[in-house]
This record gives C-alpha cells, structure tokens and sequence, in this order.
C-alpha cells in the first residue's frame, strides 16, 4: 500500500483519484468469496465502475431474462398482499396536488434544504482546507441536489423492477399489489424530477455503485433477486435516507413531497419482506438461500460505498483533497453518520427477517460495522406513522 | 445514422459499435485523468409545464396586476402582468390567456396570447393587445390600460405548443402576419434557450414597418442566437432602402418564402456535447406553426399543401373567430335560468351533474370532475364541442361553431346554459 500511495502522489490529481476508485472496485471484487455472487455481479461492475454506462449521456439498454408467470386460475393466495393491495388503493395520491407553486431558493439559508451539520465542512480543515460561507452553501445545495438525483435514479430502477416483479411473481394477489406499485413507482419519479428540474435546476449523473446494483438486478432472470435488490436493498435503504431527510430539512415543498413517498415506501418494503419471507424459507434450497445471503452482504458494501458523494468530491475538492481523504471525512461526518445508521437499522432488520442474515454471516456484518443494527424492527412491524415520527 | 432507421443487422452492427466506442471514450478518459461533469442544468420541461394547471382551477379566474405597459406601435400595447398574490405563472409557449374584461357594466372575454418566453423569468407574463377597427376590448386595453390596473384572467389554455425538450433538433418555421406574432415569439424564445439544439426560422408579414410589433426583440433574438435565429420580413409598402421581403402573404407570396427557405443550407446546429465530440446531426424535418389573419392563414395552408408539406407537420392558431364575423347577436328570451339536471354520455359515462343556475355545461361537468376537454372557455376554439342529444340551451353568440357543425346539433359546452334537463354526447 505504501508503494503505491508514493506512486500515486506523482500523478496529477484527477488520474490520483481515478487510481483511488479502482483500487476501491478492486478491492469490492477481490472481497467477494461466493463465485456465483461475482459471476451475478461482475458483469455490471464492468458496465457501471469501469465502462461508466450510466454516465455516457446516452439511454441504456438493460436486457431482461426473467420469465412471465400467467396464472388462469386466479388463486386468492396471499391475504396480507391482498391486503396491502386494498391499501395501496385508498393510499394513491396525485403527484400534482403537493405545493408546487411554492417557491424554493436553494441559497436561502433562513430556509435551508439540509442542516449545516449534515456536511459539516469545518472538519476539513483537519486537511488544510478552509470553506467559505457562500461556497458551504453552495455544496449544501448540490448535496442535496446530489441526494436527490440518486433517488431519482434509484425511482426509475424500482419503476421497471416493479413491472418486472408484477410479471414474475407467482402469488397472484402479490401481482395486483405490484400493479398499484408500479403506479407508485411512477409518480416517485414524477415528483422527484420535477422537484429537482423546477425548483433545484440540477441532475446528477448516476453514481456508479447504483448503477451497478440496478444493472446487476435488471439483467438477472430470477424475480426474486430483483425483488431482492430493489424492494429489500434499494428501496429500504432509500426509506432510511428519505426519513432522515424528511426530518432535517426545512424546505416545505420537499418535506411535503417525502412524506408522500414515505407513505407509498413504506408499503412496498412491507410487500417485500412478506413475499420473500414466504419464498427464502419454504421454496429454495440452502445453497440457493447462501447465494443469495451473500449477494445481500455485497449489495450493501456497495450502497454503503454509494453515499459517499465522489461526484460531489470531483465538483468541489478534485485537485485539493485526495480521493481517500474525502471518503475518509464523508465517513466521520455527523450527518452522514446519522444518515448510515438510519438507512441500516432498517436495512439489517428486513435481511433478518426474510432468513438473510444467518450466523454465517454475521462475522462479516460484524466486520463492516453493520451488525449493531440487528436488533430493530422490520419493516412489516413498522407503519408509515413511525417512520414519519 | 438517425434513431429512427429500421432495423436491420447493419444497423445493429452499426449501433454496437458505437456504443463500443463509447465504451472506450469512458475508458480512456479514466485512464488519461479527462475531467467530467458529473451534473446537468435542467429546466423545466413540457411535461412539468404541462400539469401545471389542473382543469378545474382554470375555470376560476385569478387575479392578476398590470406592472407596465409598453407601447410597441401607434396600434399595439404590450401588458405585463403578475399575479396579485404573488404565484408564479407556468405555462407552455405558444398558449394564451381569457382577458375578463369589465366594460360599461358588462364582463367582455377575450383570450391574448403569452408573448414572453418561459424562460423570461420574474414569474410574470406579457400580452401584446392590436386594436382592432372598432373593437371594444382592444380599443380600450390599448386605451385605458395602466400601470396598477387589475385585471381577472383565465388560462393558460391552448395547445398551440411546444413540449420543451433540450435533446430535440427541431426545425421549426413560424409563420406570421400582424398581431399573430405574439404566440410565435414566445415560442421562439423558448425554444432557443430550451433547446440547443434547434433552430427557428421566422417570416413575418406586415403592411409597412411602423405597424410592425417586437422589431427590436426581434433584433436582438437574431443578434443572440446567431445561426439558430433568422426574421424575414416581408412588407406591404416598403421604406426607401429596404432590403427585406415586399409583397403580401398570400398564395404567391408565402410558397416564394417557403421555396427560399428550403433552398438555405440543410440545417445542423452543431454543439459541443459533453464529452467533447462534435456532434453534428441532421435536424428533424421542419415544423410549421402558422398565426396571422384568416386571409394570410388560408394561402399558407394553400401553399404548404402545394409543396406536399404533411399537414400534420403543420399547427395554427386563429385569432379571429368565424363567430366573431356574425355581427348580430343570437336573439335569446332572456328568461332567467334555473338549476338543470345534465346527463353526460360518451367519455361523460352516462353520469348526471346538476349545473346551477347560470352556470354552463362545461362548468358543471368539471365541477364534478368529469374530464371534459375544453381550452379557451370563450366559446372561440371549439375544443369543448358536444352533441345536445335531447333537452334545450342557451348558447351565448357569437362563436365560432360553423354552420355544419350546427346542423349537426354540437354545442359548446363553455358557452351553453341549460334552458331544461338536457343530455349531451362528451367526444
Ligand atoms: C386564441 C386567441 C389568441 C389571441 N391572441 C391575441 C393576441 O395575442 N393579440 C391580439 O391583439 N389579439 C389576440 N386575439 C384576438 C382577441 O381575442 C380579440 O378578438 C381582439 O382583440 C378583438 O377584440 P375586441 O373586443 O377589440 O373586438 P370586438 O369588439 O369583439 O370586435 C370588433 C369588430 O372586429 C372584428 N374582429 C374581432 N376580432 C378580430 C380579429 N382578431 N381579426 C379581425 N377582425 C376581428 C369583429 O368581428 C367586429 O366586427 C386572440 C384571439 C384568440 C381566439
Ligand atoms: S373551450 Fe374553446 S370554444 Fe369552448
Ligand atoms: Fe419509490
Ligand atoms: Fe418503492
């Protein structure tokens, strides 16, 4: 390590931290122990690490291999989805009915999107870097922007793997649930695009680890890894960052616009830990539940990876701080602490009570600091009351 | 290669490739330190514009402050106006606003159309009013109207429009004669600083240069978007020296501008894309939008269908009702009108409404949330068309309903008052 840090400081900075990202990826990879985990996820890590598929300016095609499940019996097979299905009905709203005619300056510090701790700048001044005020401000406003942005991505990944769930699931009362999702998953995209087009007038790009998660369970045929990845992984974590942020900030429009999310959310990760529940305990096999154990642990190092904001680093501080050093104040931040600690206390739970989180992994939960959330509760013991308290 | 080819295996080839080498770019910028954005500006687009104004809250006028009057010709003012309470206007270019206007005691509607850009900021708009011979409203705006005034308005409606959208390469040919600029300005606007990558081309005809409204807008777009922006004028009496076109918009006259315009260079906008290639691509075939008087309107249609232009590749807007040609006034018995049950058939679904007394059909039936179509709600763009199946009403003249039509028992709905129980046929 030390080798390569000495040859490093030779290069200029924008090939230093491209360096510091591969050795990231690498070690991702390396860490991998299940070969069918780095056969499932290896491709997309090429696609969306290396070849930047999200990022090229252009759409990107994802081929799905999943198989559509007909059923001409029309079983009432699931009273909680069925349930839920009658729900998710009364709960539909209508994206155009939130406040949009208020006017939102992201600049305004009496109003301030995120608290000035959630980043807490003065702390880089540990590296010799001192922020103005304006210039605080100004990242405030492109973290949120950022934070945004990635929901955003992350609403258009759930939009398709609903659709493909709905197609794929066998219960059929799940099926007429994932439709009122997919009308869910569209109006999240509605809300969030237009909030950051209209009011924020920003998009960032899609952050490579998503895009890997999202890639990795598009192209995989088995429905319960889509459901997996985006309705236990994505989607609970996106709950965790939408509840923080729908407490911390004091813009009302956008605090208006999570609830709303929060509540359709809430749902979806309800819907999904009850139907895989159900199949990772009575419908696949050990060596199959592994695999799956295993891709969970890895998708989370990656969503993990995902918050640490290097497309902010490359705006801001490229040139002036190393790659490495930011990841390292990201980490220490007390608002991206805090941010952590909500998006896997509901993470690890969900993985607990769907029958992934087996004292075979532990050890490595342990390991990557997560396993001091195992005692809460899962999302189908949590109401969107809760989680909006 | 266009993103509409047919597919075919070259084509699959071909787009393999480059997505290839796409691929390699990413690659190879990583690997050189290439700097990145990793963030666009956006703007609002077309479909947040779009949902902006929820049907039913149309119906209701809100209030809105004149804060300057610009006189652009002897004939022609240009309002500016927010609203009193401070709410933004959002809007598509190219749609207009229902002035309600109060008159020696009566409430006068009539619609205006948004002259400035959405890009124009400052969350207000402007109308540009042309007095017409004798007209009462226009007579009077361009009068009366000052600083201060307030002014009840309905709207935007109207879907002489454009769904902004940065990616398009649109090709866009406005047609203009007199007072019917305005929309296209506002399109113009939009368009240029929407989409970098379209270009707008504008033949306006007027009778001299005096009457003509927005020179120096017009002027100063040009200057700005250069290569993307062109203006012909085309002018009845021309000045001494004048370089522009001469002549009326008639059939001659407009296919001559169309012939000269599609003699000029194939267009490409060329930009620098993110990435730093050059991207140069072939525009999409042209658009025609078409506003001016009936007479000028006619010979484009007739010109542009000489040349074998799609008339789907066409949009227009008339100002000027057929209506507003029957000078008479429809003879009503004046009774005053009670509460009336309506049934709505067709897209209506056989629900029945109650319209109050004095309400019109198109009130009632969207009071009660049936989505009816309407777009001007002043009885002159015969968007809220319906067929009266069976009872009696009250249709307020003139509009712009044609003597067929009529014949064949529509109605519109935003100008007709049920006189009994009716039934009507939704399309
Ligand atoms: C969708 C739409 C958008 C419009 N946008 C604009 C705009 O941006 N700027 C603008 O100045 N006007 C615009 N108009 C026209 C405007 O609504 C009025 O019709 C016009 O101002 C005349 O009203 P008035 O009360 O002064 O005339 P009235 O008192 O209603 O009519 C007086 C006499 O003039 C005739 N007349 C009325 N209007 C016209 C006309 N347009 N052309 C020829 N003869 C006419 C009448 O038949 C009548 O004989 C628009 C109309 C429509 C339907
Ligand atoms: S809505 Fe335009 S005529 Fe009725
Ligand atoms: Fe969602
Ligand atoms: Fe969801």
């Amino acid at each position: 390590m030390l080798a390569t840090s000495r040859l490093t400081n030779l290069l200029p900075a924008r090939m230093r931290s491209q360096l510091d990202a591969y050795l990231e990826a690498l070690d991702l990879l390396r860490n991998i122990r299940d070969p069918r985990v780095l056969a499932a996820l290896g491709p997309s890590g090429v696609r969306g690490i290396f070849l930047h598929r999200g990022k090229q300016g252009v759409p990107t095609q994802m081929q799905a291999a999943h198989a559509a499940h007909f059923d001409w019996r029309y079983p009432s097979d699931q009273p909680e989805m069925a349930e839920l299905y009658s729900r998710a009905k009364e709960g539909q709203w209508n994206g155009d009915s939130l406040p949009w005619a208020i006017d939102v300056d992201p600049l305004n510090p009496e109003v301030p999107l995120l608290p000035d701790r959630f980043l807490d700048l003065h702390m880089l001044e540990d590296y010799g870097i001192k922020v103005s005020e304006k210039e605080k401000r100004e990242i405030s406003y492109a973290m949120t922007a950022w934070m945004l942005s990635q929901f955003l991505h992350g609403e258009q990944g759930a939009l398709f793997a609903a659709a493909q769930v709905t197609e794929a699931v066998q219960f059929f009362d799940g099926k007429l649930y994932g439709a009122t999702q997919v009308m869910d998953e569209g109006r999240h995209v509605e809300v969030f695009n237009r909030y950051l087009d209209t009011k924020l007038n920003k998009l960032y790009q899609i952050n490579d680890n998503l895009f890997v998660i999202i890639d990795s369970l598009m192209t995989d045929g088995r429905w319960d890894m889509k459901f997996l990845g985006m309705q236990i992984m994505v989607e609970g974590l996106a709950l965790g960052a939408f509840g923080t942020l729908y407490r911390q900030t004091r813009e009302p429009l956008l605090k208006e616009l999570l609830k709303m999310v929060i509540q359709d959310e809430a749902r979806h990760v309800h819907y999904g830990v009850c139907a895989l529940r159900e199949h990772f305990t009575k419908h696949i096999s050990e060596r199959e539940r592994q695999e799956r154990e295993d891709w969970a642990f890895e998708v989370a190092l990656l969503m993990r990876n995902r918050f640490a904001a290097y497309e902010l680093f490359e705006e801001y501080f490229e040139g002036r701080l190393s790659r490495a050093n930011w990841r390292a104040f990201v980490n220490r931040t007390p608002g991206m602490v805090h941010f952590r600690t909500v998006m896997f206390s509901r993470l690890v739970p969900n993985l607990r009570e769907i029958g992934l989180l087996s004292p075979r992994v532990m050890p490595r939960y342990e390991e990557a600091g997560l396993m001091q959330y195992f005692g809460g509760a899962a999302a189908d013991k949590l109401t969107a009351e809760q989680l909006l308290s | 290669m266009s993103l509409r080819a047919t597919f075919s295996p070259l084509s699959l080839l071909g787009s393999r490739l480059e997505a290839f080498k796409r691929d390699l770019w990413m690659v190879a910028g990583d690997v050189t330190g290439r700097p990145r954005a990793s963030f666009e500006r956006r703007e609002p687009l077309g479909r947040h514009l779009q949902v902006a104004a929820p049907p039913r809250e149309v119906l209701s006028p809100r209030t809105v402050r004149v804060v300057r009057v610009v006189r652009e010709t002897d004939d022609a003012v240009t309002l500016h106006l927010v609203d009193a309470e401070g709410a933004a206007f959002t809007f598509l270019p190219g749609q207009f606003l229902t002035l309600l206007v109060e008159l020696d005691g009566e409430t006068l509607r009539r619609a205006y159309s948004i002259c400035s850009g959405v890009e124009d900021g400052g969350g207000g708009v402007a109308v540009t009013v042309k007095r017409v011979p004798g007209g009462r409203v226009s007579t009077h705006l361009l009068t009366q109207a000052r600083d201060g005034d307030t002014l009840r308005v309905l709207g935007p409606s109207g879907s002489f429009t454009v769904a902004l959208e940065p990616a398009r390469r649109r090709d866009l040919v406005l047609l203009g004669g007199g007072s019917g600029i305005t929309p296209l300005l506002s399109i113009a606007k939009s368009v240029l600083a929407r989409e970098p990558f379209s270009r707008v081309r504008l033949v306006f005809g007027n009778r001299s240069w005096d009457e003509v409204i927005f020179r120096d807008a017009l002027a100063e777009l040009v200057a700005a978007y250069p290569g993307r922006f062109a203006v012909r004028h085309v002018l009845e009496v021309a000045p001494k020296g004048w370089t522009g076109g001469v002549g009326r918009l008639d059939v001659e006259g407009c296919g001559a501008e169309l012939d000269a315009l599609a003699d000029e260079a194939p267009g490409c906008v060329g930009a620098q894309a993110n990435d730093g290639e050059k991207a140069v691509e072939a525009l999409e075939p042209p658009e025609v939008f078409l506003c001016g008087p009936e007479g000028m309107m006619a010979a484009a249609r007739e010109a542009l269908t000489a040349r074998r232009v799609p008339l789907s590749r066409v949009r227009e807007e008339r100002f000027s009702s057929p209506g507003q040609q029957v000078a008479a006034r429809g003879a009503s018995d004046e009774q005053p009108l009670k509460p009336q049950p309506i049934t709505l058939q067709g897209r209506g679904q056989g629900r029945v409404v109650v319209a109050t007394a004095g309400q019109t059909v198109l009130e009632a039936g969207l009071r009660a949330g049936v989505g009816m179509p309407f777009s001007c709600a002043l009885g002159g763009c015969g968007a809220c068309k319906v067929r009266l199946v069976e009872g009696e009403v009250e249709m307020e003249e003139p509009n712009c309903l044609g003597a067929e039509e009529r014949a064949q028992g529509f109605v519109l709905a935003c100008a007709s008052r049920a006189k009994s129980a009716i039934t009507v046929e939704v399309p």
